[in-house]
């Protein structure tokens, strides 16, 4: 079993006042939901004081005391959350899952391209997707979220049924030589993040190539 | 499998079917209840679940986790 919305929509995290629920935008469907709704709210608003109190005992969040009590039971094995987009001033939201974004002990220096990773994700293709990755990108993990292989599976797919129906998916052919050259490469099993390292690695060969050749060297293609 | 509202049991058949297939590797269905758990599973065995379940929501801890918990399922 994987729950989702251990969080309760945003509702447990510490952030959520009754007087932000009240102001919350009339397009925002939580507005009309129950559990942000009287009755329901003050007995809401009462548990969420508590997992305030127990976060600060454990110099943790109330999201993640809340995301925790979801998983203490026996039947449950994950759970889903998502985090809103990243603002400047705010603090960063994957600061309590070590996983996501690791401490490192006694310094908090960001690596070279945390931060150019980061401002993509305020951008305008800054999809949650890419805001979730970007501490990947930054630090490879050992282990995947999702592999090049499986993603390199979905691609073939879509390739193959569009070439059925006869409908040109001129992107995903280009996902596709880039997640071979992945593979070939030996990450095959690592998190599509990898496919920032390949990316970069090849630009790195191609500009030393333009330069042997534009020196007239007689250095071997790389 | 995620709308109870629709034809559950046309709907499963056609993921065991992707599942036998090799196209996915594993199949699932989200909030569901009991009743159509329980219908689903004649057709092919539900490897996963995804219920709400919070401090605010919980449902789930009646019937559904439980069940969810003698079945071994994940």
């Amino acid at each position: 079993v994987i729950v989702y919305s251990p969080m309760g929509s945003g509702l447990l995290t510490g952030r959520m006042t009754r007087e932000r629920i009240e102001h919350l935008p009339a397009d925002d469907w939580r507005s009309n939901d129950a559990r942000f709704r009287e009755p329901e709210l003050s007995r809401h608003l009462v548990l969420v004081d508590r997992l305030v109190a127990v976060a600060e005992r454990h110099d943790t969040s109330p999201g993640a005391v809340a995301v925790a009590w979801a998983l203490r039971n026996p039947a449950v094995n994950g759970a889903i959350v998502g985090f809103p987009p990243p603002r400047p001033g705010r603090p960063d939201p994957g600061r309590y899952w070590p996983s996501a974004h690791r401490r490192r002990r006694g310094r908090d220096r960001r690596r070279p391209g945390e931060a150019g990773s980061m401002t993509v994700g305020l951008g305008a293709i800054g999809s949650p997707l890419l805001r979730g990755r970007a501490p990947l990108v930054v630090e490879l993990p050992d282990q995947a979220w999702f592999d090049v292989e499986l993603a390199h599976k979905d691609i073939r797919l879509a390739l193959a049924t569009a070439q059925r129906d006869g409908v040109p998916l001129p992107a995903a052919g280009l996902a596709d030589d880039w997640l071979t050259t992945a593979s070939s490469l030996g990450y095959g099993h690592r998190d599509i993040a990898a496919l920032y390292a390949v990316l970069a690695q090849r630009a790195t060969t191609s500009s030393e190539r333009a330069e042997t050749s534009a020196s007239g060297s007689s250095r071997g293609d790389v | 499998l995620a709308d109870p509202e629709q034809n559950i049991e046309e709907g499963w058949s056609t993921f065991a079917e992707l599942k036998d297939e090799g196209l996915v590797r594993h199949i699932g269905v989200s909030n569901f209840d009991l009743a159509q758990l329980e219908r689903v599973r004649q057709i092919a065995p539900v490897e996963t679940l995804q219920p709400p379940y919070s401090l605010v929501d919980r449902d789930v801890e009646q019937e559904i986790l439980p069940y969810a918990e003698a079945q071994g399922s994940e």
